[in-house]
């Protein structure tokens, strides 16, 4: 009851600060300009259906045409629009959780009641993440539905983006709970927390540019040290790559690939054959599970700041 | 070391020490409150009463504090659900209305969902704010909020009522409905715990004060025990009175121009007195006894002496 309540106010509190508004807008924005293409049997219109253009490889027919859908869905909106337009809103939307618990006043009468200081901070912490849930579940749902009646592909794969997206939120979210705690201050923790994110991407993409072009030995202590920083800090560069796993997403060079011969054909299924086998290698559970230990440890840091201060 | 035992007091405070840094905010406080009684906390601002209320409300946590309130350890949540806290400048989310207000924190007070949907409206009624529950805070003056912070200090129908300054920012018909809701609340056997800076307040309701200065408890008891050790008795006579002055301090009286001051309810002294004045063939106007207010023993308290006002370093004992 207490934790319902606790997720009850963040939502009264987002949807009073329009930014609950604000992310559904956009959503719909980005499902209705998905919905102004279309897929038919004889290929695919644009503007709802003032344009269009009739050919075999753009219809729905075509053997690519659901690996293409996959692909926009899995690689460019999970990845591109997800991954750091709806990030970034969630973290704008979110980073008043804490401050506005702790606002001079009212935190008197909250920690007051007959709650242990760690319910109260755990509940105020599900509740941020329970507000990001509900806002990609709406997006990824219209958006699934769009590309089921418009283009033709029910990609029911597509709905791990929720998840992911939500536990890649809370890479993030633990960092803005701790500055909240910290600061008091909604815009000290939001400033703070982009900080964080730069610092968790920043060996992440030089760890990428170091496997893509090696460096001379001398160099070796750099990639050491990045490959500590990337083993520990949260793995933010992963979900993307865990959603295009999932979703059978492919990189958009694959497509370029036309059904046009057969040897052509078959070097794009061994192409396929190849990526799967890296990201084989690759462990959701360990990419996962390190990051969420790493969550922990900033949660149970900030939860302590929490639970020892005076207010 | 804990010094927990089972006691009558709803609220027993022992030895209650608190820094902030460099102040010394609390230095060792007792405080005792019956079950039942209006008890008020005095004293200047920055006395500590804030302090003292936010550790038993674990808010703020004590260096060092024993006791209990309503039965249980201090600091122990679990018994924080029969007790409602109206904190000092308090203020609501801005974006709840007074029944969200209400609804929202009686929920993390654990009281069930058809209790609170019945408590709010009828408690808003109660305080005369029944047009206003579907207004949100943001719109309220400060004379309702504190209003919409005593109801909701009473959503979970509490034993124990924690007012931190409750008459701030009302105005005098305000602070006479706060009276009487503290009256009514008192004959139905709750106990109240009142701060105020402000004396009439506390002189008005309570049946017992303790005078927080400095972080020391300097005097606790009700309001009669701690006036009754200091009257005076005014023996005014006619004329001045400087040739008797000798005699007077003799009888250890002292005198203010025609009026003579004995200290203490010795009225065998007052009638040495008056016996002095008539031998001298003066005319007694009047002998009036002077009750100290409980300002006088505050400004006794406060102003009287240099140096540190004297701490009570015993806890009381139990009643009955
Ligand atoms: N959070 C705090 N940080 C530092 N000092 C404080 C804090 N709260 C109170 N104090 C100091 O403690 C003393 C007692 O304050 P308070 O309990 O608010 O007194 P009162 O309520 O009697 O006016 C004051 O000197 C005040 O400045
Ligand atoms: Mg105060």
């Amino acid at each position: 009851m207490q934790t319902w309540a606790l997720i009850k106010d963040s939502f009264r509190e987002a949807i009073d600060r329009k930014l609950f508004w604000v992310m559904l807008a956009i959503s719909a924005l980005i499902a209705l300009s998905m919905a102004a293409s279309g897929f038919d049997d004889r290929g695919m219109s644009i503007l709802f259906g003032y344009m269009r253009w009739n050919s075999p490889d753009l219809a729905v027919t075509s053997p690519i045409h659901k690996q293409a859908v996959a692909t926009i869905l899995g690689h460019f909106i999970a990845d591109h629009f997800l991954g750091w337009v709806g990030i970034g809103l969630a973290i704008i939307a979110t980073a008043g959780t804490f401050p506005s618990l702790m606002e001079r006043g009212t935190i008197e009468v909250i920690v007051s009641k007959p709650m242990r200081r760690w319910h109260l901070f755990l509940g105020k912490y599900l509740g941020g993440m329970v507000f990001v849930l509900v806002q990609a579940s709406i997006f990824v749902l219209i958006t699934f539905l769009v590309a089921g009646t418009r283009w033709k592909v029910w990609l029911w794969s597509y709905f791990w983006l929720i998840p992911l997206f939500v536990v890649l939120f809370s890479y993030l979210f633990c960092f803005t709970a701790l500055f909240g705690v910290l600061t008091r201050s909604p815009l000290a923790s939001l400033a703070l927390t982009f900080v964080a994110w730069f610092l968790i991407w920043a060996p992440q993409a030089t760890y990428g540019l170091l496997q893509a072009f090696p460096p001379r030995p001398e160099f070796n202590p750099v990639v050491r040290f990045t490959e500590a920083a990337c083993s520990i800090l949260p793995k933010t560069g992963d979900i993307s790559f865990v959603a295009i796993k999932l979703t059978g997403a492919r990189l958009p060079g694959d497509l370029l690939w036309r059904s046009d011969s057969q040897t052509e054909h078959d070097e794009f299924v061994e192409n396929a054959r190849q990526v799967d086998e890296e990201s084989a290698e690759f462990s959701i559970t360990r990419s996962i599970g390190s990051s969420l230990a790493f969550e922990a440890v900033i949660v149970l840091l900030a939860g302590w700041r929490f639970c020892r201060r005076d207010f | 070391m804990e010094v927990t035992e089972i006691t009558n007091w709803a609220v027993d405070l022992i030895r209650v020490h608190k820094r902030y840094g460099k102040i010394h905010a609390l230095r060792g406080v007792n405080v005792q409150v019956r079950a039942g009684e209006i008890f008020g906390l005095l004293g200047p601002n920055g006395a500590g009463k804030t302090t003292l209320v936010k550790i038993m409300m674990t808010v703020v946590r004590p260096d060092e504090a024993h006791g209990t309130v309503l039965g249980r350890r201090l600091g122990h949540p679990k018994k924080l659900a029969r007790v409602g806290y109206l904190p000092e400048n308090h203020r609501f989310p801005p974006y709840l209305t007074g029944l969200q207000v209400l609804d929202y924190f009686a929920a993390l007070a654990k009281v069930p969902r058809r209790v609170r949907r019945q408590r709010a409206p009828e408690l808003l009624d109660r305080m005369g704010m029944a047009d206003w529950g579907n207004t949100r805070v943001s719109k309220y003056s400060k004379g309702m909020l504190q209003r919409l912070g005593m109801a909701q200090a009473l959503m979970n129908d509490p034993d124990l009522l924690v007012l931190d300054e409750p008459t701030d920012g009302l105005d005098p018909i305000g602070r006479r409905d706060v009276r009487l809701l503290l009256q009514e609340l008192r004959s139905r056997g709750k106990t109240v715990f009142l701060n105020s800076h402000l004396l009439s307040e506390l002189e008005m309701v309570c049946d017992r004060v303790a005078i927080l200065v400095g972080g020391y408890i300097a005097r606790q008891g009700t309001l009669s025990e701690l006036t009754e050790h200091t009257v005076e008795y005014h023996v005014v006579a006619e004329g001045d009175l400087a040739d008797l002055d000798a005699q007077i301090a003799e009888l250890q009286a002292r005198r203010d121009r025609s009026c003579v001051i004995v200290t203490g309810h010795d009225t065998r002294r007052v009638n040495e007195v008056i016996d002095l004045l008539r031998r001298n063939g003066r005319m007694i106007e009047s002998v009036r006894p002077h009750r100290f207010s409980l300002e006088d023993v505050l400004m006794e308290v406060i102003g009287g002496g240099e140096g540190e006002p004297v701490p009570i370093a015993r806890r009381l004992d139990a009643p009955r």
